[in-house]
């Protein structure tokens, strides 16, 4: 009689009931960002169709079109990129197919795109997506196996490379029409700011006031402007548990504490960290990025020492280094000292030391560094 | 020592597909086989063609737990043959042909458990050759024989896995034997303290409520999460007696005993009926009917199988999983010709669901580190193995993995994360 097939056990697997399968968690992403991207056909491209301050369609439709374009790019590079890697396998369209169902190729060019300031020249983009999808993606070995974000090492490489380009393409039609708005981006433009020039009057009134940063209403990148629209998606992915919650609280937790030390020195406003927060990309990168599954770390107190990690950086960067990409570095640069935090809190989880009086120990640790940390800027920024 | 809390994992236990079906009893089948090489080489008591009774001692388990194993039926040794045992092994076994008499052996009439101290009861449940039937098959004496101090005897009533109803079976049909069961293992234990831990779920309902009306002094019930791996040992021992061990439950004062083996032992004392049979859950999407059956130990599962209808009609072996055992732990056979014994709880036979899909890669949630209970962390194991790096899969203590299969359950992308991990965990254990 023929054989009963012996595959490996246990023969029961939640992602056979369909309950948590790897597919679904990225739905559940793709979902996640329609808020924010719906806001940002708003913004971008409704908005200034109703104002009527564009010179052709396609200018007020480019946008839009940098959307679409970035996921099927992405896909259809990635494609390229697996056909040479399994020639050997690939028989016909359908097998090929079917490995680049297993690889999720969209999401590294639609989140590359989401972080692209409105107007950035299309060959811009192609440049930054096909260095995130082929030396972030494909050369580590494809999906799951990369060490770094693919879509942020991208965004960093047209970042220092082509940053004379980006500048001028942040502003909207609409938004180019007025004359206070000085500088591309508010962070742009506080970067160029003097310490003695951050007011409240220079930096936040240009843009109509904190609220118009929260509902996302300021120029910046196409994705990363709305708080309120990243907050929906992130809340949706957290219930989901498609993120760990702690990741984008302790980030944004650090960059507002942080930056509310650094307030004192400037003129002691809770507005300064509340803008610290609301402008460039941090919600977006804390939310949807530094969150990754792939690329950050696994274990709960290892994502609370990254995130730290990433919010002193991020200030570091902003601060110290002046550049309004602080995010994207910041979560490039830890996604190689995630990997080691990780294992460090890996070994403490078996060996049993990471026991409750650990983790309060951790805090206190993480805090008092933050405190020194931020007194250093302070000082430095005298 | 400090107890570290455990992660609790709900899965979806399937019971009622068992317990809605049928009970039957199958106890005079005309062969039975016994293994006589597992769990290592047994020595022979009996030749072929000698005549045995029921509970006559006709194998013996060699080493440091030396125990006889007995027949279950009485009858004549026709032979040694060559048969299917559960681990998907074709091993020597010994063919002992029925005579339908049920004669049992004298040395287990008229027991009188209320006259024989502890140490009698012991020596009773090691000339019964009595092991554990919750899966491993440790010999019940052995836990039992000891000088340490015993606080309480726990039964685990848990039955964790998905699908499996046989401790259920046993103790709902019987349950006085089973509190008269408990209540010699407790004087064997030199203890007066008994706990019955039973899952807190709907089904269970019914049963809490009539072992309520049962209980004697010093005897009481836990009710434990409905989780997994909550008939884990050492998790129930935690959650009973708040405290942690090493090796054996001894250290935390408590013994461990599994509610089939409590019925049985009770049997043995009431009836004198050495053990010899058990309930099996016959359960699956691929089977005519679903339930459970009383059978001798060494029955062969075709048998057994032909009560339940067999296969349903259009069954395509080649995509479906023949499973001795549980779900979780259990694992599949190449053919439903091998033999019942007494650690076998359920022969499960599911369609595959993998056939024909492509799974992704690691994703690298974590997902697996989360609910594992020992703390492990998998990928990390997995990968380690993957790039050859034994020293990392070593300090991973790839050693202390108890293969409940939760981490290949929850992942995401289906990866075979418990079988690596058996494998590092064999391949660290030959580098010593
Ligand atoms: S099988 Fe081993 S590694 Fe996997 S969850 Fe269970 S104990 Fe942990
Ligand atoms: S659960 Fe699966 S996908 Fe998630 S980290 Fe573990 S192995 Fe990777």
């Amino acid at each position: 009689m023929e054989k009963f097939l012996v595959s490996k056990g246990p023969y029961l697997r939640s992602a056979d009931e369909n309950k948590r399968t790897t597919s679904k968690i990225m739905l559940d992403v793709c979902i996640a960002l329609l808020p924010v991207i719906l806001l940002t056909i708003y913004k971008n491209v409704i908005k200034v169709f109703i104002s009527g301050t564009y010179t052709s369609v396609y200018q007020a439709l480019y946008p839009l079109l940098l959307i679409i374009i970035g996921p099927i790019f992405s896909i259809l590079l990635e494609l390229l990129c697996l056909f040479i890697i399994h020639k050997e396998e690939i028989n016909n369209f359908k097998d090929l197919i079917n490995i680049e169902k297993t690889e999720f190729g969209g999401l590294p060019g639609l989140f590359f795109v989401l972080t692209c300031p409105p107007y950035t020249p299309l060959w811009i983009v192609l440049i930054g997506i096909a260095v995130g999808e082929v030396v972030g993606k494909m050369l580590f070995g494809g999906f799951g196996q990369n060490i770094f974000n693919p879509a942020l090492v991208g965004r960093a490489f047209i970042a220092f490379t082509f940053s004379n380009y980006l500048g001028a393409s942040y502003l909207s039609p609409l938004e180019a029409s007025i004359d206070a708005y000085a500088g591309a981006t508010p962070l742009t433009f506080y970067s160029k700011l003097d310490i003695a020039n951050i007011t409240y009057d220079n930096m936040v009134s240009p843009y109509g006031g904190l609220l118009n940063f929260f509902l996302g209403m300021t120029p910046g990148a196409l994705g990363e402007t709305s708080a309120l629209a990243i907050l929906i998606g992130g809340i949706y992915l957290a219930i989901k548990r498609v993120i760990d919650y702690r990741i984008p609280l302790v980030y944004i937790g650090v960059v507002f504490i942080t930056t509310f030390f650094i307030g004192l020195k400037v003129d002691g406003g809770i507005w300064y960290p509340t803008y610290m927060i609301l402008s460039g990309g941090l919600f977006f990168g804390a939310f949807f990025m530094a969150t990754e599954p792939v690329t950050s770390p696994k274990t709960p107190l290892a994502r609370v020492i990254f995130a730290a990690f990433l919010g002193v950086l991020t200030v570091l960067f902003r601060i110290i280094g002046n550049m309004p990409e602080g995010v994207a570095t910041a979560i490039v640069t830890m996604n190689i000292f995630g990997l080691a935090i990780n294992q460090y809190v890996i070994k403490l989880r078996i060996s049993g030391k990471l026991e409750k009086r650990f983790i309060p120990g951790m805090v206190v640790m993480i805090v008092l560094f933050i405190t020194l940390f931020t007194y250093t800027i302070v000082f430095a920024l005298n | 020592m400090r107890i570290r809390k455990v992660p609790e994992t709900h899965i979806e236990g399937f019971k009622e597909l068992s317990i809605q079906g049928e009970t039957y009893e199958y106890l005079s089948p005309k062969y039975v086989y016994l293994p006589m090489q597992f769990p290592s080489p047994l020595k022979e008591l009996k030749s072929v063609g000698d005549k045995v009774l029921m509970g006559e001692a006709v194998l013996q388990r060699e080493g440091r737990f030396a125990i006889p194993v007995l027949s279950p039926v009485s009858g004549t040794i026709k032979g040694v043959v060559k048969r299917w045992h559960q681990s998907n092994k074709m091993m020597n076994m010994l063919e002992i042909e029925n005579d339908y008499k049920d004669t049992v052996i004298d040395d287990f009439k008229n027991l009188n458990p209320d006259k024989m101290d502890r140490h009698e009861l012991v020596e009773l449940m090691k000339t019964s050759g009595m092991v554990g039937m919750g899966g491993a098959g440790f010999p019940t004496y052995a836990k039992y024989e000891t000088d340490k101090p015993v606080d309480q005897v726990i039964i685990n009533f848990a039955e964790c896995e998905p699908y499996i109803t046989s401790d259920y079976t046993m103790v709902k049909l019987n349950p006085g034997l089973f509190i008269y069961g408990l209540k010699y293992l407790m004087k064997a234990a030199g203890t007066s303290k008994g706990v019955i831990a039973i899952k807190n779920k709907d089904i269970n309902k019914p049963i809490i409520e009539s072992l309520n009306k049962h209980l004697l002094d010093g005897m009481s019930i836990y009710l434990l999460h409905d989780v997994y791996p909550a008939g884990w040992e050492k998790y129930i021992v935690e959650k009973v007696t708040g405290k942690t061990y090493k090796m054996l439950p001894i250290e935390a004062g408590a013994i461990v005993s599994n509610a089939t083996t409590c019925v049985t032992f009770a049997k043995l004392l009431k009836y004198g009926l050495p053990p010899s049979e058990k309930y099996v859950t016959f359960v699956g999407d691929s089977l005519k009917s679903n339930g459970n059956v009383l059978c001798k130990f060494g029955t062969n599962v075709t048998e057994l199988l032909n009560l339940f209808g067999g296969l349903e009609e259009n069954t395509d072996r080649s995509h479906t999983n023949f499973i001795a055992g549980g779900v979780m732990t259990g694992g599949a056979m190449f053919t439903e010709d091998f033999v019942t014994s007494a650690t076998l709880g359920a022969v499960i036979v599911l369609r595959d669901k993998l056939y024909d899909r492509v799974t992704p890669h690691c994703l690298g949630c974590g997902t697996c580190a989360l609910h594992c209970p020992v703390h492990l962390s998998p990928y990390e194991i997995k990968r380690a193995m993957k790039t050859g790096n034994i020293e990392m899969v070593k300090e991973l203590e790839v050693n202390k993995c108890i293969q409940c299969g939760l981490c290949s359950y929850v992942c995401p992308s289906r990866i075979d994360l418990t079988t690596s991990i058996q494998m590092a965990k064999e391949l660290v254990r030959r580098m010593g």
